[in-house]
């Protein structure tokens, strides 16, 4: 008979890669504010979150960047990611702001912000991204695959986060990740038949990142799901926080 | 805590063109992974639905305590349809029925499945269809959840489940609204959206015994279906239920 957890808390340390906070323009969002988020995080067992801003995507980059370090007011339970809006933001200003608040990791959005992800168009924000040891993350749903390929294979130093893959992306996604390998991937919605460890054996655990896309999908399910993939303790540990925190310069 | 699990939503057969071509013996060390007892498996994928059946039929027979076969036909041959449900559901002691209309690419209520459903309703079949609803997609125009309100009173003696109980948030309020306008619909919970909050809602606006545990194996995880029961904010009692006993008492499982 079916042995589960049904109190299931993580007992590993959990850094989240993938969450957005703030308000969204077209619906009420689950969650929408720091202290309710943290009451969450607290309540799922996570220490940790990547978060950006939402508003950032959706509209304006200077804005949402901004609103975000306001909300999230130094608490150390949640690393800002910016947003970077190449067609419209000044680029000086956009990395002069990224070091000043000391953020680590920053988000293209190509399709919601209107451009093409090709090399003429990204090409000077991506040095600025390698010289400052900056680590980029794109969503899949905003970007073409061989446009990914293109523009990336150019830069072998930035490391790369992809977010959101889902089943349908899989065709084609290993023979990526075997192309590049400084593309790591985030498994919030990569929930296939024994995905994670598919992962794992073919690209290596330390390109594996833990995120769960909250407040638009719960935090345990894929932390279960990791519970029980029947991977070591150390390789778990790294998939929920130290690749991240190493992707991140070393965060701690 | 040991209860038993059915997992409503299972395939069989090969879909590499969404990333999967595993055979039994890995679907059930798959299931073991998850915790999962009883898979109720069906294969949706040929155009010939006998060719799918004795798919099923093999995997049942290599694992009679691990799997409960699921009948399917495709109304685009109907000379096969009643000749092939008798096959499954009285050689072949299919559990319940399968249709997905989004491959049919008719619309659920269109009466080209009427014969289907009155050879159901005259035995009191489960049917298990495909829905989605209000994400403006070709799906809901398929499969909306609304239609099986209409479906539920023409055919009284099915009990309806509504895979993926509508998807996406606004297809999981349409599935709910159906479900209350029939205590025979029946919501099933696997989606590769996961939004937050689902199995909560649909616990809290159906009931704890309307709602069935689904995986979609070996397309998504089984642990990630379990854990989306598992971690929910509902009672042990209603985990329990929709992990399998509401499944067993449904379709009469012995376990």
């Amino acid at each position: 008979m079916g042995q589960i957890e049904t109190n299931f808390k993580p007992d590993f340390p959990v850094f989240d890669a993938n969450v957005a906070l703030g308000r969204k323009h077209n619906q009420r969002v689950f969650v929408d504010n720091v202290d309710d988020l943290l009451k969450y995080m607290s309540k799922s067992g996570i220490d940790r979150s990547l978060v950006y801003s939402p508003h950032s995507v959706n509209f304006d980059s200077i804005d949402g960047n901004s609103i975000l370090i306001e909300s999230i007011n130094s608490n150390n339970a949640l690393i800002p990611q910016f947003v970077w809006s190449p067609g419209i933001d000044n680029m000086q200003n956009s990395i002069d702001t990224t070091i000043k608040h000391n953020v680590k990791s920053i988000r293209f959005a190509p399709l919601s912000h209107k451009y093409p992800f090709k090399k003429w168009m990204v090409d000077s924000w991506l040095d600025s991204i390698e010289d400052n040891s900056i680590s980029l993350f794109i969503s899949i749903e905003e970007v073409e695959p061989d446009d990914i390929f293109e523009v990336i294979k150019d830069y072998p130093n930035i490391k790369v986060v992809l977010t959101e893959i889902h089943y349908r992306h899989y065709p084609w996604l290993m023979h990526l990740l075997k192309s590049l390998p400084n593309i790591n991937i985030e498994i919030s919605r990569f929930v296939i038949a024994d995905g994670i460890n598919i992962l794992v054996n073919q690209i290596g655990v330390d390109r594996v990142l833990y995120g769960s896309r909250f407040p638009d999908s719960p935090f345990s399910p894929q932390l279960y799901s990791l519970y029980f993939s029947g991977l070591n303790d150390d390789d778990i540990k790294k998939i929920t926080s130290t690749n991240l925190e190493s992707l991140l310069g070393g965060i701690n | 805590m040991n209860t038993p699990i059915v997992d409503f939503h299972t395939h069989a057969g090969g879909w590499s063109a969404s990333g999967y071509h595993i055979n039994s013996d890995k679907f059930v060390e798959l299931m073991d992974a998850a915790g999962i007892d009883i898979a109720c498996i069906n294969c949706i994928f040929h155009g010939d639905a006998k060719r799918a059946n004795n798919l099923v039929s093999e995997i049942v027979a290599r694992y009679p305590d691990r799997f409960a076969g699921v009948g399917f036909v495709t109304p685009h041959y109907p000379e096969e349809t009643i000749p092939e449900l008798e096959r499954c559901f009285e050689k072949l002691e299919m559990k319940f029925l399968k249709i997905y209309p989004d491959y049919y690419g008719k619309p659920v209520d269109n009466e080209g499945y009427y014969p289907i459903f009155e050879w159901a309703n005259d035995r009191n079949l489960v049917i298990m269809s495909h829905t989605s609803g209000g994400t403006g997609s070709l799906s809901d125009t398929l499969t909306s959840p609304l239609k099986f309100i209409d479906l539920s009173k023409r055919f009284p003696n099915i009990r309806w489940v509504l895979a993926h109980s509508g998807n996406q948030t606004s297809g999981q309020k349409e599935a709910v609204l159906a479900s209350k306008s029939s205590e025979n619909i029946f919501l099933e919970t696997c989606t590769s959206y996961g939004s937050h909050g689902t199995i909560e809602f649909l616990v809290n606006e159906a009931g704890e015994d309307r709602v069935l545990f689904g995986s979609d194996m070996p397309l998504l995880d089984g642990r990630f279906g379990v854990g989306r029961i598992v971690t929910a904010e509902i009672s042990e009692e209603a985990k329990k239920k929709i992990l399998g006993l509401n499944a067993i008492k449904l379709l009469g499982l012995k376990i």
